[in-house]
C-alpha cells in the first residue's frame, strides 16, 4: 500500500515516527521507505505537516484560545471533559523542552557513549509511566469535598460547567448552594480554573487568606498550606482579589490578564489584611509555556526557583519525601522545565546546572552539598 | 559499539531513498549506503554530533557528488548539492526561529471549518489517537477519519496558495526595490 500525504499525516503510527516516539513505529516507517524509496518526498511533506501543526498549536495555545467570544476563529477547545487532562494522552506528541539543562544533560549522555544523538529523539515516552496515578475525572455535586493525594491529579467538572484541574495534594470544597445560590468553592493546594461564564452568579474561590472572584475566565490558584506564599495567576478575563474586613468582602486588587497576585504568608492567621503582597507579570519560558500553569499540561517548570520550593513541588508530584540537609543548597535557584522525566532524571538534570549530591534512603531522598 | 550502529538502523532507509532519488537502481543504492556506513565506522566520529540526521544526509550527499565526479555519473552535481532535505531537528529549529512560518500555519489552520479544526486540535495538540477521538466526540470512525483527512488536505491547499502568493509578490516587487 502506498500512502498519500494526507493519509500519512493523520496516521497515528506515522505521527509517532515523526516525533521519534515508538521503536516499532520507527522501524515500520523505515521499512516502508526502504520498500518505497520513491515515496521519500511524500513522507517528507507529511512529516513537515505533522511537526508544523504540533508545534504551531503548542506555540499559539494562549494566543489563539484567548479569544473566547469568537470561538470559530480561535484554537479549537473541546467543550466539557478531559481535554487538558495530561494523563489520558495516548500519544503525547509534545516536543521535549529544549532548555539549557537538557543540552547539558544530553552532552553528558553523549559523553557516556550512550549514542543518544539528539534531544528530541531521546525516547521521552519510555518514562511516561510517571510515578503519578492517572487523573480521575469526577463530577462533584454541591456540598462535595474533593481531595487529591500526593502524585495525583484530578479533573473536575462542576455543576455549572466550570472545569477545575486539581494538582496533587489539594482539596476543593463545593458550597451547598453551588450553581443555584452561589458559585463558591474553597481551595487548599493548587487548582487551575476554567470558569464557565455567568454574570449573575460570580465564581468565588476562597483560599486561606483571601478570595478570588471571577465571572468567566481562566486562572490558576496556588495556595498550599506548606508553601510560604500563595499566588493567583490570571490567563484570561478578569478576576478580583477580595479580602474580608469586618465581615464584609472588599475588593483588594483587580488583576489584568498575564498578571499574578503573590501573597507572602506571615504566620499570623488572624491578620485580615495581607502583609507582603504584590502583583507581578506571569512568567513564560523560552517555548512560551506559561510557568504558573505548566503543571496542567504535565510539565514541571521552574523559573529562577529555589531548591526549597522545588522540593515541595517534587514531593507532591512524585509522592516522595525530600530532605535538604544543607541550607546553602536549599537556596540554589534553578530555571528548567521537564516533561515525563522521573525524579532521578529531574534531580540529575538539576545537578548539572548547580551541583549537589543526593542519596535515597528508603522512601526519602536526602540532598546534601 | 558507536553511534554509527543506531544511525545505521535509523537512517539507512533515508539515505537509500536519497540515492534512488538521484537515479540509482535499488541494488546500486543499497551498495552505496552500505559502503558509506562501512567507511563511517572506520572514522573516529566526534561525539559532539548533535544532529546526526543532518550530518548523515550532508555526508551522504558529498559521497554521491564524489561518485559523480569519479565518473559513475547519475544526475547533475548541482542538483545533488541543492537537494535540501531538512532533518526533524532542522524542521523544529526552523519552526522555533521563524515566526512567519508558524504564523502561516496558524493562519491556514484558522481558515479551516470548525469540524476540521476540532479533530486536528485533538490529534496534534492533545495527541489523541483516531480511536480516542471517536470515543470522545461520538462521531463515527469514518467521520473522524474524513474530517482529519479533509482538514489536512485543505491546510495543504491554503499553505500552497499562500506560498505561491508570496513568491509572486517577491517576483513582482523585488525588481523595483
Amino acid at each position: 500500500m502506498i500512502y498519500t500525504v494526507e493519509e500519512l499525516a493523520i496516521n497515528d503510527s506515522f505521527i509517532a515516527w515523526c516525533t521519534g516516539q515508538n521503536e516499532a513505529d520507527i522501524s515500520f516507517w523505515n521499512d516502508y521507505l526502504q520498500q518505497h524509496p520513491e515515496q521519500l518526498l511524500t513522507l517528507e511533506e507529511a512529516r513537515k505537516i505533522v511537526l508544523g501543526l504540533t508545534f504551531m498549536l503548542q506555540k499559539k495555545q494562549h494566543e489563539l484560545s484567548a479569544d473566547s467570544f469568537q470561538p470559530k476563529h480561535g484554537l479549537y477547545v473541546v467543550p466539557g471533559k478531559t481535554h487538558t487532562d495530561p494523563f489520558t494522552k495516548e500519544h503525547p506528541v509534545k516536543f521535549p523542552r529544549r532548555k539549557k539543562v537538557w543540552v547539558a544533560a544530553a552532552a553528558v549522555i553523549l559523553l557516556l557513549g550512550a549514542g543518544v544523538g539528539f534531544l528530541y529523539q531521546h525516547p521521552m515516552h519510555q518514562n511516561s509511566a510517571v510515578t503519578s496515578a492517572p487523573a480521575a475525572l469526577s463530577v462533584p455535586a454541591p456540598g462535595d469535598n474533593i481531595r487529591s493525594k500526593n502524585g495525583e491529579y484530578k479533573t473536575l467538572i462542576l455543576a455549572d460547567g466550570t472545569k477545575v484541574t486539581l494538582n496533587a495534594q489539594s482539596e476543593l470544597s463545593v458550597s451547598d448552594g453551588f450553581g443555584t445560590k452561589d458559585r463558591n468553592v474553597r481551595l487548599t493546594g493548587e487548582g487551575f480554573f476554567e470558569v464557565a461564564h455567568n454574570r449573575q452568579l460570580p465564581f468565588i474561590v476562597q483560599v486561606a487568606k483571601y478570595k478570588i472572584k471571577a465571572v468567566g475566565t481562566k486562572f490558576n490558584v496556588k495556595a498550599y498550606s506548606n508553601d510560604t506564599y500563595s499566588e493567583t495567576s490570571l490567563l484570561e478575563g478578569k478576576v478580583q482579589i477580595l479580602v474580608t474586613n469586618g465581615g464584609q468582602d472588599q475588593v483588594y486588587k483587580t488583576l489584568q490578564v498575564n498578571q499574578k497576585f503573590v501573597l507572602n504568608d506571615s504566620t499570623t492567621a488572624e491578620t485580615t489584611q495581607p502583609k507582603k503582597q504584590e502583583v507581578v507579570p506571569l512568567s513564560y519560558d523560552d517555548a512560551n509555556q506559561n510557568i504558573e500553569t505548566a503543571w496542567v499540561d504535565h510539565f514541571l517548570a521552574f523559573d529562577n526557583t529555589s531548591l526549597a520550593e522545588i522540593k515541595n513541588v517534587l514531593e507532591r508530584k512524585y509522592n516522595t519525601a525530600i530532605v535538604i540537609a544543607n541550607n546553602d543548597v536549599a537556596q540554589y535557584r534553578y530555571t528548567a522545565s521537564f516533561q515525563n522525566e522521573n525524579i532521578d532524571e529531574v534531580l540529575k538534570a538539576l545537578q548539572l546546572s548547580y551541583p549537589f549530591s543526593y542519596k535515597k534512603d528508603g522512601t526519602k531522598i536526602i540532598i546534601t552539598k | 559499539m558507536g553511534p554509527a550502529d543506531s544511525w545505521y538502523t535509523n537512517y539507512k532507509a533515508r539515505l537509500f531513498a536519497i540515492a534512488c532519488h538521484f537515479g540509482y537502481t535499488t541494488e546500486e543504492a543499497e551498495d552505496i549506503v552500505h559502503q558509506f556506513f562501512l567507511d563511517l565506522l572506520q572514522k573516529n566520529l566526534s561525539d559532539a554530533i548533535k544532529n546526526p540526521e543532518a550530518y548523515l544526509v550532508t555526508a551522504f550527499k558529498r559521497r554521491l557528488i564524489d561518485l559523480h565526479r569519479a565518473g559513475k555519473r547519475k544526475e547533475n552535481v548541482l542538483d545533488i548539492e541543492n537537494f535540501y532535505l531538512p532533518s526533524a531537528q532542522d524542521i523544529i529549529e526552523q519552526l522555533e526561529t521563524d515566526e512567519v512560518l508558524t504564523n502561516r500555519i496558524a493562519e491556514a489552520y484558522k481558515k479551516l471549518p470548525a469540524r476540521y479544526r476540532q479533530v486536528i486540535y485533538m490529534k496534534y495538540y492533545q495527541g489523541y489517537s483516531t480511536e480516542k477521538i471517536v470515543s470522545l466526540t461520538g462521531f463515527t470512525h469514518q467521520t473522524v477519519y474524513n474530517n482529519l483527512s479533509k482538514g489536512i488536505q485543505h491546510l495543504r491547499q491554503h499553505l500552497k496558495k499562500e506560498r505561491l502568493l508570496t513568491k509572486l509578490a517577491h517576483f513582482i516587487f523585488l525588481p523595483f526595490i
